[in-house]
C-alpha cells in the first residue's frame, strides 16, 4: 500500500471509495463498448460520444509475465544508485470483459497463474521507497 | 490485378554491427547492390519508398545516390516498414507512375532494448514511467496466453530458436552463426517469462533494397525475375491483441496478420499448400509460433508437432526462415521486412548458398508485423 508521501502518477485513472480504489474508464454511448483509459471516440463503431464508466476493482489474471531487466527511461522506478527490483506485469480481466494491463504486486512466477483472482491496489513502485505510486493488481 | 510486377534486383548490407558505416551508408550499400543486380541506374528510378526507425530519414539516401528529383517517400510503420515500402513500390509500378521503383530499408539501433516513448504512440506518460511500455513484455504476455489457450509447451519456444540458429550457421550473411542447443536456450536468462534471452532477436544494423519494374520488361534486366503475385498491408481492427495496449477489448478479433494473409492468398490466387519457402516474423520465438497459424500454415496448437517433426527445416515441407530470421540476423527495424524478401528471392533463384531449399522452390511467402498493429505479406513466384 502506498503511504501519503508517495505521489500517485495517474490520479485521473482512479476513484477512491470506502471499499478502496476502483479504475475509471469510459463507455461508448452508441454501442456500449468499454474503454480503459477513458477515450473520446469508439474505435469499434466510430461514434464520438463516450460516458464515464467505473470499471471496478476485481478481476482474474488473463496473462502475466515478469519484468526481469530495468527498462530504459521514461521508466522512473529504478536508479543506478538504488538498483532495480523485478516486477510482475499482466492483463486482468474485469467484470465487463475488458482486460486491463497493469503491474502486479507478485513477481514470483511460481505464484502467478492464469485465472487467479486479483484485486486493484495502489503500489509504491519507485526506488527509493515512498516516492511514486501507481495502480496495480494483487492476488486476492 | 492486370499488371504483374517483378523484382529485378536485390541488395543487402550484412546485418549485425558495422561500426565503420552509418545506417544510411548501409542503406546506400544495399541500394547500389540492388541497382547493380538489376543493371539499372539510379537516374532511371521513377519512385522510391524507404524507411529507417533510428538512422534518420530514408530520403537522405539521395545525398548518397544522387539528386535526380524523383519522388521519395519516407515510410514509418515500425517493424513492418519494409512491407509497406515494398507494397507502395508495387502500387507505383501498377499505376504506371514509375517504370522502375525501389523499396529500401536500413537501421542502426543503439545497444540494448528498444525504448519507445509514450508520446510517440499517443499514450500517456504514466504508461512509460511505471514500466509498461516495452515490446518484450507484449511478446511475453501474448505468448503466455497463446501457450495456455492452445496447449503448447515452453519447449516449442526453444525449438523455434534452435532452428533459427541452426539455419543462421548455414547462412554466410547471418550475424549469429553459432548453433545453440535447445537446452542452452531453455536455460538462458529470463527476459520476460516465458521468453528468455536466446528466444529474442536483438536490435541491430543492416540495409536491404529491391528494384522493381513491370513484369513485361523484366527479362531484359534479370535472368530470373521474381513476380510479386501479392503485396498487401493491413492494420488492426478493434479487438485484436497488439503491442502498446493498456487494455484489450472484451471480444477478440483476428489479427492484422490474418487479414493481410487472407488478402494476399486471394490476390495471388494460391493457398498455404502452394507455398514452398516461407519467411515469418520472428522478433521472438513466441511470435513465430503464433504467426505460423495466423498465416495459414497450420492450426493453432499444431506448431510444436510441426517443429519436432522437422517440417519447418530447410529440407522440410514448410521451410521457415531459412536464413535464420530475425533471431540469427538481428532486427534493424527499417530493413528486416526487405531482408525477408531478399532471402525468398535468393531461394527462388536457386542462389541461397549453404541453405538452399531443395527441389527448385517456385512460390515464396513473407510476413512481417510492426507496431501498433501493421502486417505486410508478400507472395512471390518464379
Amino acid at each position: 500500500m502506498s503511504t501519503p508521501t508517495a505521489t500517485l502518477i495517474c490520479p485521473e485513472l482512479l476513484s477512491f471509495g470506502p471499499e478502496g480504489p476502483s479504475l475509471l474508464g469510459s463507455r461508448c454511448r452508441a454501442c456500449g463498448e468499454p474503454y480503459f483509459p477513458a477515450t473520446r471516440a469508439c474505435t469499434r463503431c466510430l461514434a464520438a460520444e463516450q460516458e464515464p464508466l467505473d470499471l471496478g476493482r476485481e478481476g482474474r489474471l488473463w496473462s502475466w509475465t515478469v519484468q526481469s531487466f530495468a527498462p530504459k527511461p521514461p521508466f522512473d522506478g529504478a536508479s543506478a544508485e538504488h538498483g532495480f527490483r523485478p516486477y510482475g506485469v499482466g492483463y486482468v480481466e474485469l467484470a465487463c470483459g475488458l482486460k486491463v494491463e497493469a503491474r502486479l504486486t507478485e513477481s514470483d512466477p511460481a505464484r502467478l497463474r492464469i485465472g487467479m483472482p486479483m484485486q486493484l491496489v495502489i503500489e509504491d513502485y519507485g526506488v527509493p521507497a515512498d516516492t511514486r505510486s501507481t495502480f496495480a493488481f494483487a492476488p486476492t | 490485378m492486370s499488371i504483374d510486377v517483378a523484382i529485378i534486383g536485390i541488395g543487402l548490407h550484412p546485418f549485425g554491427r558495422t561500426d565503420e558505416r552509418s545506417g544510411v551508408e548501409q542503406g546506400a550499400y544495399a541500394l547500389r547492390a540492388a541497382l547493380a543486380d538489376a543493371g539499372v541506374r539510379w537516374d532511371q528510378i521513377g519512385a522510391a519508398f524507404g524507411g529507417s526507425q533510428d538512422a534518420g530519414n530514408a530520403d537522405a539516401l539521395t545525398n548518397h545516390l544522387g539528386l535526380t528529383g524523383l519522388p521519395f517517400a519516407n515510410v514509418a510503420n515500425g517493424c513492418a516498414t519494409g512491407g509497406t515500402a515494398l507494397a507502395s513500390a508495387v502500387a507505383a509500378i501498377r499505376s504506371g507512375s514509375a517504370e522502375f521503383a525501389v523499396a529500401v530499408g536500413f537501421d542502426k539501433h543503439p545497444r540494448g532494448a528498444f525504448n519507445p516513448q509514450p508520446r510517440d504512440w499517443g499514450l500517456p506518460d504514466w504508461y512509460g514511467r511505471s514500466g509498461l511500455m516495452l515490446t518484450t513484455q507484449f511478446f511475453a504476455l501474448k505468448t503466455q496466453r497463446y501457450l495456455h489457450d492452445h496447449g503448447l509447451s515452453e519447449d516449442a519456444l526453444s525449438l523455434v530458436a534452435e532452428r533459427a540458429f541452426r539455419n543462421g550457421a548455414r547462412n554466410p550473411l547471418a550475424w549469429r552463426r553459432t548453433p545453440l542447443g535447445r537446452d542452452e536456450i531453455a536455460a538462458s536468462a529470463p527476459v520476460n517469462l516465458p521468453l528468455r534471452k536466446y528466444m529474442f532477436c536483438n536490435p541491430a544494423e543492416g540495409g536491404a533494397a529491391m528494384v522493381l519494374c513491370n513484369a513485361r520488361i523484366a527479362s531484359r534486366y534479370a535472368r530470373k525475375p521474381v513476380l510479386l503475385k501479392a503485396a498487401i498491408v493491413r492494420t488492426r481492427h478493434h479487438g485484436s491483441f497488439e503491442v502498446f495496449s493498456p487494455s484489450l477489448a472484451p471480444q477478440t478479433v483476428p489479427a492484422p496478420t490474418v487479414t493481410a494473409s487472407r488478402a494476399a492468398y486471394e490476390q495471388a490466387g494460391v493457398g498455404p499448400e502452394d507455398i514452398d519457402v516461407i519467411q515469418i516474423q520472428d522478433t521472438d520465438s513466441g511470435s513465430e509460433l503464433i504467426h505460423m497459424a495466423e498465416n495459414g500454415f497450420c492450426e493453432h496448437g499444431e506448431q510444436e508437432s510441426l517443429l519436432r517433426s522437422g517440417a519447418t527445416e530447410i529440407d522440410g515441407r514448410l521451410p521457415v526462415n531459412t536464413d535464420g530470421g530475425c533471431l540469427a540476423n538481428g532486427e534493424p527495424v527499417g530493413a528486416s521486412g526487405l531482408r525477408q524478401v531478399h532471402e525468398i528471392c535468393l531461394q527462388l533463384r536457386g542462389e541461397a548458398t549453404g541453405r538452399q531449399v531443395p527441389g527448385q522452390p517456385k512460390v515464396g511467402y513473407t510476413h512481417v508485423y510492426g507496431a501498433p498493429g501493421v502486417s505486410g505479406v508478400t507472395i512471390l513466384q518464379v
